[in-house]
């Protein structure tokens, strides 16, 4: 299944299984590619922790996460 | 876990600097190059770690491909440490030892732990491993846990479950006394033999209970030693014969005697201990701490070990010899204290030939004389089992 899937820790970590990949990303926003369209999470001080073909994870004061 | 995986693999941490730099990220992904630490710098740059044989093999391609500038800011990783250190040979060679005295001091035992109920049973099976070989300082791999579990229970009787476990570098026994159940006293009779039962002592017969056999001399009637009590009648005879014992201890009232005193004169000996082996100080009289020191004829010495650590015994420590000077000097007793010290005496005669199953009915204390001297007599009347096996006199 290529549906992405998102795990939220709270408002410090988010995690996103299955993306295709990131569109854009800056402390505020991080932009993710999946096959249901462009993931958004919205914050403050965000980074990707850490990044693989299948898993991403972003950290950070994490406001919203909508799809674009 | 993965920072040390990465550690030990070796990673970079590098600079991409260009017009979309996501594409490289995206690139990165698809080829399946594991990123972390990713970081926006500006909108044009990022750093980030990933392996260092990734990016040897991958990123070059990947950067030409994205177009983007790729700096390395930052190499970690072992082989990139040990490079650093290849010069420093002191170093290298202390790390080195280190990391072997590391392996071996892992390798051996540090403590050996019993755990019991009964303080004699725990001492006993101490001791017994100690016998066996189990002590501080043996290579671990040397330890079958199981055939020491089976070689300890074999050699106490009083025991009905031994375990041992290896729990770092600790050994750690458990034992769980049993019932133990001794035969009776005398010839080693099978159950298929016919035999009689007889008394082991001279004794007032109380209470004969028959289970096989006849009783031939009735209770309330004196038994002499070896006599049979209970015929088998061609089986194997069984009984409970109960018969009083009387137990005589007699001592002479010393009124002098020669008692140990000290002379105030103390030498103390400290001793360095590493697993179970005591490094002790050199006795050369040249030495500053051996100066006047003159070794003592008599002495009574006080002996005492403390192994550093509280929760966790660590293999070193310190033992201390405290030995204290003494001489024998003839003291005048009272007649009272002389009665008094005879009493003692002739109490711990009486009480180590009573058997430990003996129940004490009854004692009588007396003092008197003969051939001019003066002794302390105890008697004790001991209820006890005084059955043997014996073979039947037909056989």
């Amino acid at each position: 299944m290529n549906i992405p899937s998102i795990r939220l820790y709270g408002k410090r970590k988010a995690q996103i299984l299955t993306h295709k990949g990131i569109c854009s990303c800056n402390d505020r926003c991080v932009e993710i590619f999946s096959i249901a369209g462009i993931i958004c999470v919205f914050g403050k001080q965000l980074e990707i922790a850490e990044i693989t073909d299948e898993y991403l994870c972003v950290k950070g004061i994490i406001d919203g996460i909508a799809y674009k | 876990m993965y920072r040390v995986l990465s550690y030990i693999q070796n990673y970079v941490k590098i600079k991409i600097t260009g017009q979309r730099p996501q594409k490289f990220i995206n690139i990165c992904i698809r080829r399946r190059i594991a990123i972390w630490d990713l970081t926006q710098i500006s909108e044009k740059e990022f750093t980030m770690c990933m392996l260092a044989s990734e990016y040897l093999k991958n990123v070059h391609s990947t950067a030409l491909k994205a177009c983007v500038r790729v700096k390395v800011l930052k190499k970690e990783g072992l082989i990139y440490t040990l490079r650093r250190y290849k010069t420093r040979k002191a170093l290298m060679i202390l790390s080195v030892l280190l990391c072997g005295l590391f392996a071996l001091m892992s390798s051996l035992v540090w403590n050996v732990s019993v755990e019991g109920t009964d303080p004699l049973s725990v001492r006993n099976t101490r001791v017994l491993a100690s016998e066996l070989g189990i002590r501080k300082g043996m290579f671990m791999s040397n330890v079958n846990s199981r055939a020491l579990a089976e070689q300890l229970l074999l050699g106490q009787k009083n025991l009905c479950w031994v375990g041992v476990k290896k729990k770092g570098t600790k050994i750690c026994i458990e034992i769980v006394e049993g019932v133990h159940y001794e035969g009776k006293k005398g010839d080693e009779i099978s159950e298929d033999e016919a035999c009689d039962l007889a008394v082991s002592k001279d004794c007032l017969l109380q209470k004969v209970t028959v289970e096989q056999g006849k009783q031939i001399i009735d209770t309330g009637n004196t038994a002499l030693k070896g006599q049979v009590v209970v015929m088998g009648e061609g089986k194997h005879a069984k009984a409970q014969i109960m018969g009083i014992v009387w137990y005589k201890a007699e001592v002479p009232v010393e009124k002098e005697v020669e008692t140990l005193k000290y002379t105030g004169k103390e030498q103390t000996v400290k001793s360095l201990l590493i697993f179970d082996f005591k490094i002790e100080p050199p006795e050369w009289k040249w030495l500053p701490w051996n100066w006047g020191d003159e070794a003592f004829k008599s002495y009574d010495s006080v002996y005492t070990e403390k192994y550093f650590g509280k929760n966790v015994k660590m293999p070193f420590g310190t033992s201390k010899l405290v030995k204290r000077e003494t001489v024998w000097e003839t003291v005048t007793l009272s007649e009272e204290e002389a009665v008094y010290r005879a009493a003692l005496k002739a109490q711990g005669a009486l009480d180590a030939s009573i058997p430990d199953e003996g129940q004490v009915l009854n004692t009588k204390s007396s003092v008197f004389e003969r051939s001019g001297k003066q002794y302390y007599c105890i008697t004790a009347e001991v209820l006890e089992d005084v059955g043997i096996t014996v073979f039947s006199e037909n056989n």
